[in-house]
């Protein structure tokens, strides 16, 4: 964006501030512009309106006079409009009548005429001009009066030509299009100042037959002019009399008046079915239904067209309103420059010591004795500040459009200013687009020396400053490929600084974009400054460059250049160099405006900062949720570019906040930031729409005080000055615009000026006076070599003659302290610093973790990383262990082999250790309590099916086996007690307290639980009669049913079976243990008693056994 | 074009024409209380404007440098502005539409805005900003 477009913006260019304004009389009349309707025009003071500001008129024609017509009023429909111009008697210097022909519904031609109630002899003029939709443009018909007593004139023949349309009516039939005709604006200037009879507005408007126009028709309060032909009168339906004309018989008008725009009837439809009301109006003589017109009105009788486009609208109908004014202060942005101590992007102006405010800018129109030589002229103007009269004044202008964007003075007090031109500027030959100018002025407003600077590209030369000897400094943007005195940059636009002789002598230009090597490809510079201490040139603008997301951030900077060679010293860039970056979302900074403090040298630039989502960071500053709007912002830099502070500025409602200027006050007590705010400032009162804001800080960055102000209308305050370089006793200057003091559009803008006290922002208006105020003596050393420490200054009391006072002098002005912050940079150092590891990712085991490492100077401040490439940078990330979430328990591995061999005893061991829940073996501490068992007795690997097996492998004592009854079939091993004792050994006990078994060809099977003391003893009967299955062997039981069907041995071989439940168990048979005794000689065990057969398990052949528990022992 | 097209075009432009002249002049038929059947009063002349005469003065304590005055219609609409100085009458000839009675004066100093509502009804109406 360069600055004619940024110029163009209104929320940018167009602003001022308004209320405290001082009273300018720009036109010297007497008047000040504050209440001068016409502020730029000598003699004319006052404007009168009919009907109203901003209002039209509208007057209905019957064209058939003196025979009736169709009463729809609609032969000629005409919109109307007066401005009177008053001088300061009340007599009228101007009248401005403006009028557009709304229809015409008949075929007859009909002209225009008005009659004025003055005589022609006061009339030194009169002149006409026709708009048409799109522009407007002088007519070439000059008006002649007719021969009247009265001032009457011809407006026109035929008002068909504002159409140019001769076919049939306009703009009456609802199936047609709407027709716009041409306005037509009629300038009536008096020879002097003329008493005039505003009372009868709207005056006389007639309208006559083309091809005769002796054959006019008025409304009833007038009788025609001096050509009427009053033989017409009394004919055909006409009713005239004494009283009144142009009524017909029954005392029906042929013209109507409305005081404001109204809708008019279709064709063919009467006055009264689009106005029913208007018959008792007529009926009462106008005493009731006086608002007939708005009241009660019939809209569907109303005229509108095919495209449904009714009543009259103001776009077509011209202006209603006062025109723009010429030759006077409107129209331009300001901005304020001091001595140099400050300047700004573009508009300005500059303060000498006795008040005298000299400023540069551009205006549509022309200045007093000035011509305007197209488009936009630039000028330059200085005001007498105390009386706010215009000193002198060069409106300076090409063909196209020109603009005045800065200013400066030197020591001598001679003017330097810079602006740009798109045409042929003072004479010089363009170099191509638009060309930067440059021009020296005398303090009494003579031209001394112009110069020309640019490329073939589009060049703006946006700010200028000047140091002690004269010398002059401008900076701007281009689109040129190349600039005389530079070589090219890498791309365009880029910024250019470039240094003059007191004699305009160019010394050296550097053309440039901020800090290539780290990203940016775009720049604008907007503003130049240099110390009145001399040294370098700080230069202000805006670069683009991408953000670490890569999303493309447009920054503002700062550049520090070498005065003798424009060589480019350092730059810095908020919202890029100068903090820790932030992979935030893309971002707008703009600088507008830089100042040097002359005390120390540091820097401030000013502008405004948004980004693109809410909650976005400014400089390491939050912005509040759903804050997308601008917010003005303030940067101080050292003199070595190190950032010391910033701060924003923004509303308390989210509104858009802008930073046009930035004043130090040169002696390192303050600066003052200006610029406007759509909101409210905290604290503040928004006084309507926008306001001026400003904004004092201590050099530290304290914020002093805030003062936001306006008018009901746009105001903004484009810079300040400080006139008395003191902390305390100062007053800031705010130029700014303001569209409220004429009050006449939105659009229209004037100067303000205001003083205000550096104390607390009060409004002083006491110009180049001296005040009580502290003085605060230079500083002494500065207790810190590198970052901000304190230094002791020396605080004294002025009085207003200048002299010394006691401290109790200024007892009631507050007291700037006798200690101030100071910024020493003269030893810094840089290196790399590591902030404390972050959290491991993990909670148990081994992750990684991280650290943020970043360059930081000896104060603190942090640097990009590029400034601390010379040494290693520390690693960012390293492995970690973390314990505190983790648990810990046992694990043990298989058991080894056992040690025995075939059926013997022996031992088997495993692995047991501690480990951790993220796996890692670790210390038994950690598991703590008794560890399981490593090592265990085992069996050799003879697989005993039964007891008898281990007996005869050698196992003789009584106790708990493990067996594997079915071998390899499957089953798991059991645990039984073997009676290695008994009847030779070898007895294989079950356990049947809870379980019951299955016995499968004498293999045990998978127990399962019973209820308690029930146990069921099932076997396999392979093949005894036939059948196959299982069944149950015997059943002990809690209760009576000890039932048993089957008899199996311990190999499940059936020994016998029940016959029936009723006849017994059968007599055993068999015997297929392999020995000959009965299966009496079975035992079991019952309560750890052996039993006989017969004892056990309830089971007696043929009667019914006790219901026990116990052990049913199997021998083999 | 051709003759034919052309001979087309002006037939149509006379018929067009025609009908706009049956259009225009046409007397239009009367009904029971319209416009047309009412009785008009002697001296009525159809006005809706009515002139007015307002005259607004200040105090010095009212008026500083650069005040002024602006006189509005009772829709708002401003029917004049100027300087107003102190113990200075202005005063100001106006048309207002015969339905209003009241305008307004306005009193812009630098630091306020004062406002009089003035009745108007009989012609003449006059105020004092003290």
């Amino acid at each position: 964006m360069n600055a004619k477009k940024i110029a163009a913006l209104p929320f940018l260019a167009s602003f001022a501030f308004a209320a405290p304004a001082l009273a300018f009389d720009a036109d010297a009349d007497g008047t000040k512009d504050a209440a001068d309707a016409y502020p730029c025009e000598a003699n004319a003071v006052g404007a009168g309106f009919y009907p109203a500001q901003g209002d039209h008129g509208l007057m209905m024609f019957e064209d058939l006079w003196p025979t009736n017509g169709d009463l729809d009023f609609n032969d000629a429909v005409i919109a109307y409009n007066y401005i009177y111009k008053f001088d300061a008697a009340g007599d009228v210097i101007q009248i401005r009548a403006t009028f557009n022909i709304q229809a015409l519904g008949a075929e007859l031609r009909s002209g225009l005429g008005l009659s004025l109630p003055i005589p022609r002899s006061a009339v030194g003029g009169v002149r006409l001009t026709r708009w048409d939709k799109h522009k407007n443009e002088e007519g070439s018909v000059n008006l002649v009066p007719t021969n009247d007593t009265n001032l009457t004139f011809v407006i026109s023949d035929n008002m068909r030509e504002f159409f140019d349309y001769y076919g049939g009516g306009i703009n009456t039939s609802p199936s047609e299009p709407r027709l716009h005709g041409e306005t037509i604006e009629i300038w009536i200037d008096m020879w002097q100042p003329t008493p005039f009879p505003t009372s009868q507005a709207p005056y006389d408007l007639f309208i006559f037959r083309t091809d005769d126009p002796t054959h006019e028709i008025h409304r009833p309060e007038y009788s025609g002019t001096a050509n009427m032909n009053t033989a017409l009168f009394n004919t055909g339906d006409d009713g005239s009399n004494a009283t009144r004309s142009y009524t017909n018989i029954a005392g029906l008008p042929f013209a109507l008046v409305f005081p404001t725009l109204v809708p008019y009837p279709s064709e063919g439809v009467t006055i009264d079915t689009l106005y029913p009301n208007i018959t008792a109006w007529a009926a009462s003589g106008g005493t009731t239904n006086q608002d007939f017109y708005t009241n009660g009105v019939n809209v569907s009788a109303a005229y509108s067209d095919v495209n449904g486009l009714g009543a009259p609208t103001p776009e077509f109908i011209g202006p209603a309103d006062l025109p723009a004014q010429t030759g006077c202060i409107r129209d331009w942005g300001l901005a304020v420059e001091w001595g140099s101590v400050a300047s700004r992007y573009s508009y300005g102006a500059v303060v000498d010591t006795s008040g005298n405010t000299t400023i540069t800018g551009y205006t549509q129109g022309a200045f007093m004795n000035q011509t305007n030589a197209g488009g936009l002229d630039a000028f330059v103007a200085q005001y007498d500040i105390t009386s706010g009269n215009l000193l002198w004044v060069q409106q300076l202008g090409s063909s196209g459009d020109d603009a005045g964007r800065d200013i400066a003075r030197d020591n001598s007090g001679n003017i330097y200013v810079v602006g740009d031109t798109e045409g042929t500027f003072q004479g010089l030959t363009p170099a191509g687009g638009r060309d930067v100018w440059i021009m020296k002025l005398s303090p009494a407003g003579a031209i001394l020396w112009t110069q020309l600077f640019g490329g073939g590209g589009d060049d703006s030369g946006n700010g200028i400053t000047v140091d002690g000897s004269g010398n002059v400094y401008i900076a701007g943007g281009s689109t040129s490929s190349s600039l005389p005195g530079s070589a090219s940059p890498a791309n365009t636009p880029a910024s250019f600084v470039a240094k003059f002789d007191t004699n305009g002598t160019r010394l050296w230009t550097n053309y440039y974009i901020p800090d290539t090597g780290h990203g940016s490809n775009m720049s604008y510079a907007m503003d130049v400054e240099i110390s009145r201490n001399g040294g370098d040139v700080f230069v202000a603008g805006t670069e683009r460059r991408y953000n670490l997301d890569a999303n493309a951030a447009f920054n503002q900077y700062l550049a520090r250049h070498d005065a003798d060679t424009g060589a480019t010293v350092w730059t810095q860039h908020v919202g890029g160099h100068g903090f820790r970056l932030s992979p935030i979302d893309y971002q707008y900074g703009y600088a507008f405006g830089v100042a040097v403090d002359d005390l120390d040298g540091s820097a401030y630039i000013v502008g405004d900062w948004y980004g693109g989502t809410a909650n976005g960071m400014w400089n390491g500053w939050s912005r509040g949720a759903g804050d997308v709007s601008p917010d003005a912002t303030i940067t101080k830099f050292s003199p070595t570019g190190e950032q010391l502070w910033e701060y924003p500025i923004a509303s308390s409602d989210a509104q858009e906040d802008f930073a046009w200027g930035v004043v130090a006050d040169g002696a390192g007590g303050a600066v003052y930031v200006t610029g406007r705010t759509l909101g409210t400032l905290p604290m503040q009162t928004n006084q309507g729409v926008t306001d001026y804001f400003v904004r004092a800080y201590s050099f530290d960055g304290t914020e002093r005080w805030t003062r936001q102000d306006g008018s009901f209308a746009f105001d903004s305050g484009h810079i300040a000055a400080v006139q008395n370089t003191s902390e305390t006793g100062g007053d800031v200057f705010i130029i700014g615009n303001t569209t409220s003091l004429e009050g006449w559009g939105w659009s229209q803008w004037d100067i303000t000026l205001t003083t205000l006290d550096t104390v607390d922002g009060s409004v002083t208006n006491q110009v180049g006076a001296n005040r009580l105020h502290w003085q605060i003596g230079p500083a002494g050393a500065c207790s810190t070599t590198c970052g901000q420490g304190t230094t002791p200054r020396t605080i004294t009391c002025i009085l207003p003659d200048g002299s010394t006072a006691p401290d109790t002098a200024c007892a009631s002005l507050p007291h700037p302290g006798t200690t101030f912050p100071c910024w020493d940079f003269s030893y810094c150092t840089q290196g790399w610093q590591t902030d404390a590891w972050n959290a491991c990712t993990t909670t148990c085991g081994t992750g990684t973790q991280t650290r943020n490492v970043y360059c930081e100077r000896d104060d603190g401040l942090v640097l990009p990383d590029y400034d601390c490439a010379g040494e290693p940078q520390p690693a960012t990330s390293q492995a970690c262990t973390n314990v505190s979430s983790c648990t810990y328990s046992w694990s043990t591995g298989a058991w080894s082999a056992c040690s025995a061999t075939g059926c013997q005893t022996g031992s088997q061991m495993r692995a047991v250790s501690c480990v951790r829940s993220d796996g890692t073996v670790v210390a038994d501490a950690n598991c703590g309590g008794t560890p399981p068992a490593s090592t265990q007795s085992c069996s050799g690997t003879c697989s005993p099916t039964n007891c008898a097996e281990l007996r005869a492998a050698g196992n003789t004592a009584n106790g708990n086996y493990t067996i594997d009854p079915d071998g390899a079939g499957g089953q798991p091993s059991q645990t039984v007690f073997c009676d290695m004792s008994y009847g030779g050994g070898g007895w294989t006990n079950i356990d049947f307290s809870a379980r019951r078994i299955r016995l499968s060809g004498g293999n045990f099977i998978q127990c399962q639980t019973l209820t308690a003391n029930d146990v069921e003893i099932y076997c396999h009967r392979p093949n005894w009669q036939g059948n196959s299955g299982w069944y149950l062997y015997h059943h002990l039981c809690n209760g009576t049913d000890r039932s048993a069907d089957w008899l199996v041995d311990h190999v499940g071989r059936e020994i016998g079976h029940r016959l029936s439940p009723t006849l017994g168990f059968s007599s055993v048979v068999q015997n297929y243990d392999g020995n000959t005794s009965s299966v009496n000689n079975e035992y079991c065990y019952i309560n750890g008693s052996r039993r006989v057969w017969n004892q056990c398990g309830g089971y007696v052949p043929g009667q019914n056994g006790n219901c026990a528990v116990g052990f049913f022992r199997l021998r083999r | 074009m051709n003759l034919v097209t052309v001979w087309k075009w002006i037939a149509a432009a006379m018929l067009l024409g025609l009908a706009a002249c049956a259009d225009g002049p046409s007397t239009p038929q009367t009904n029971p209380g319209s416009l047309q059947e009412t009785a008009i009063p002697a001296d009525f002349t159809f006005q809706t404007n009515r002139a007015i005469r307002v005259a607004v003065s200040a105090s010095s304590a009212m008026v500083q440098q650069g005040a002024a005055l602006e006189i509005v219609r009772a829709d708002g609409r401003r029917l004049y502005r100027g300087p107003i100085q102190a113990d200075r009458a202005v005063v100001l000839d106006a048309v207002i539409p015969t339905k209003d009675n009241t305008v307004s004066a306005r009193l812009l100093a630098r630091d306020e805005v004062r406002t009089a509502q003035i009745d108007v009804s009989s012609g003449n109406g006059v105020t004092r900003f003290e």
